[in-house]
């Protein structure tokens, strides 16, 4: 094959030696950093939260944060003058908790829950559960999307029609209206549940599932595009003309030539995914097991008191935000850098 | 023209028969789940045979998806197995609450995006630009759930002020009624004014670069005429298509505001109904919201080829 001239973003599959891959992404950190600050530093924060959740008894001060301390009591984390709402400090009577004496502690930087669960340990086990429902998901839904997308826009005609009304039936159900009923339709009401490889029971599993092939539907439909765009190159002429077969041609040409969109749709997807297991949580039908606890179901848990104690609700709903944050900008970085042609769209 | 409609209205009758067999797929996928939840623990096999007749699950799924079908066109949505009331008796007072939830945050979401991204259009590079996009990013990260469980705890908190529990109807009592939507409107819309927001500065921005414009800036026009009598009309109408695409999550959005302001809507109903796991009911909600969506994508992509020649071609 002879030297094409590559793309910004061309990522040739498969051939390149391990330096001269370690090189090229250091070469692009590099671009990023100068080119995307923004984008950088998401990314610095998923790494981040990617060490954190897969050590998360190394950064958390309690290390079964769904049991209660011996004495539970509230606790705030001060943001201004003490007995102000910025840090209330009095004992305060409240139907739902109970009497609660509210004290910051250096132990508890972020204070403890209505049922004295330490929020800042809580929050940290919570970036793997966030992790594991984003990134399982995201693969289920990329790998999708990629299959769907590529075929859907290689062989248009009839096949692309029938795919593309499913896809269509698909994106128009709403996912958290999905998300609520059809874990009571396939059985157990809750879907919290070990890792799958913990235990036989795959509820957790389930979740990350359904959201999986609802997010696949509407990737597939950028990598359609995406496909559509380099279907018509001559490089794909001059592949078939020398008798390349169609998966061949799929993964040897097409597949490098839409990568940079691929990674950009699984960047920006992960962000949306990990929305919304919160929203399901936050709503109390998600995970609901308080020893795997979610920012959403902690959420869910500081809503209830929210009107005796608002500061509850800052801190996982601010980890929530800081999380699909910088999976947006990274997506934003990445698509600006990867695949020029989408450059400013949505 | 006529054409096109007609294409369009046609294509979409698949996408509604595909979208009402999914939902009608769920409740199939365990009929024991059905039974589990109507009868509890410990039933005879004679009970569970009845459950599984009386929601059809022992019948071929062919046949009883278009009996289904049928019953759905007639208006017969099936019974609650809560309350023993139809189906879409149930949903009928509560549609137009979320109707009119969802219109408000559409409206709104085009009164703050669209200017915004024009503004940021127009200055783009400039600082007010990357400080438009990135609160547009922020708007579409932060969680609108978050915004009002904050606000909600601090108004009731400080100003013990708390959303009113009673539903006004609009046009029982039209003030009490904007008073009780206003703010759940307002942050069901910000994360749907983003996108358009970020939609609208890519078309100004495309619009922008054009020779009419250009011909514009050097016939010495003033810039309010350059961008709203020349380049505005070309660049808002594509955002009409982005309302298509963002009503599923609009949808999800109502779900969650009907709950935390306490407006009977189809959201908390079905929220409810999925707590008592009352299929039916959920089945019908599902529906709803997903031929909602359908027919909304419809509408919009039809009053868009319309309105613009240059998406006949």
């Amino acid at each position: 094959m002879s030297q094409t001239i590559a793309p910004a973003g061309y990522i040739e599959l498969g051939r390149q030696n391990r330096t001269d891959m370690l090189s090229r992404a250091g070469g692009f950190m590099k671009t990023l950093a100068r080119r995307k600050p923004m984008g950088f530093a998401a990314l610095l924060f998923i790494v981040l939260m990617v060490v954190v959740a897969a050590f998360p008894s190394a950064f958390a001060t309690h290390d079964n944060p769904g049991a209660t301390n011996v004495a539970p009591r509230f606790q705030n984390f001060c943001l201004g003058p003490t007995d102000t709402f910025l840090c209330p400090t009095s004992v305060e009577k409240s139907q739902l908790t109970g009497d609660r004496t509210v004290v910051g502690s250096l132990g508890q930087p972020l204070g403890t829950d209505s049922v004295g669960h330490d929020n800042y340990s809580r929050i940290v086990f919570g970036a793997r559960w966030a992790l594991y429902v984003g990134v399982g998901a995201m693969l289920i839904s990329t790998s999708l999307a990629l299959f769907i997308g590529m075929t859907s826009g290689y062989f248009l005609g009839k096949y692309d029609a029938f795919v593309q009304r499913v896809v269509d039936a698909v994106m128009a159900l709403p996912t958290l209206v999905v998300l609520l009923a059809l874990p009571a339709m396939i059985g157990k009401m809750d879907l919290d549940g070990p890792l799958p490889f913990d235990e036989p029971s795959i509820t957790f599993f389930k979740l990350v599932v359904i959201l999986g092939v609802l997010g696949g539907a509407g990737g597939s439909r950028v990598i359609r595009a995406s496909v559509i765009s380099v279907r018509s190159a001559q490089y794909l002429d001059a592949a078939r003309t020398i008798g390349a077969r169609d998966r061949r041609i799929m993964v040897r040409h097409v597949l490098p030539n839409i990568f940079g969109a691929l990674m950009v749709q699984a960047t920006i997807s992960l962000g949306g995914l990990i929305l919304a297991e919160a929203a399901l949580s936050f709503l109390g039908f998600g995970v609901v097991d308080p020893n795997k606890p979610t920012w959403g179901q902690m959420l869910n848990r500081a809503q209830q008191v929210a009107s005796v104690h608002p500061w509850q609700a800052i801190w996982p709903g601010l980890f929530i935000a800081l999380a699909v944050f910088s999976f947006n900008m990274l997506g934003d970085a990445l698509r600006d850098l990867l695949d020029p042609r989408l450059r400013g769209s949505r | 023209m006529y054409q096109f409609v007609l294409r369009r209205v046609l294509l979409s009758i698949p996408t509604l028969l595909i979208v009402s067999f999914l939902i009608f797929g769920m409740v199939r996928i365990n009929p024991d789940s059905i039974v589990g939840a109507r009868l509890g623990e410990g039933y005879s096999e004679e009970q569970a045979k009845q459950i599984k007749q009386d929601y059809g699950l022992d019948r071929p799924v062919a046949t009883e998806y278009a009996r289904w079908v049928g019953n759905i066109l007639t208006g017969d949505w099936g019974k609650s197995a809560y309350t023993y009331r139809p189906v879409l008796a149930e949903m009928a007072p509560k549609i137009a609450v979320t109707l009119e939830l969802a219109l408000f945050a559409v409206v709104l979401s085009v009164l703050i995006g669209l200017p915004v991204g024009v503004y940021s259009a127009m200055r783009q590079d400039k600082w007010p630009d990357y400080v438009l996009r990135s609160n547009a990013i922020l708007g579409l990260s932060v969680p609108g759930f978050y915004i009002a469980t904050i606000l909600l705890a601090l108004l009731a908190n400080q100003l013990q002020w708390i959303p009113d529990i009673r539903y006004h109807s609009l046009f029982d009592d039209p003030i009490a009624n904007l008073k009780q939507m206003w703010l759940p409107s307002l942050i069901l819309s910000l994360g749907t004014a983003a996108s358009v927001m970020r939609y609208s500065r890519t078309m100004m921005l495309e619009v922008l670069r054009q020779d009419y414009i250009r011909t514009a800036w050097s016939k010495g026009l003033d810039e309010r005429v350059v961008i709203f009598r020349h380049a505005l009309k070309n660049a808002a109408l594509p955002v009409v298509t982005i309302l298509g695409l963002t009503m599923a999550t609009l949808v999800g959005g109502t779900v969650i505001f009907e709950g935390l302001f306490g407006l009977p809507g189809l959201g908390r109903h079905l929220v409810g109904a999925v707590a008592r796991k009352d299929f039916a009911v959920i089945q019908g909600v599902a529906l709803f919201f997903a031929v909602a969506v359908v027919t909304i994508n419809l509408v919009v992509d039809i009053s868009y080829t319309v309105l613009d020649p240059r998406a006949r071609s």
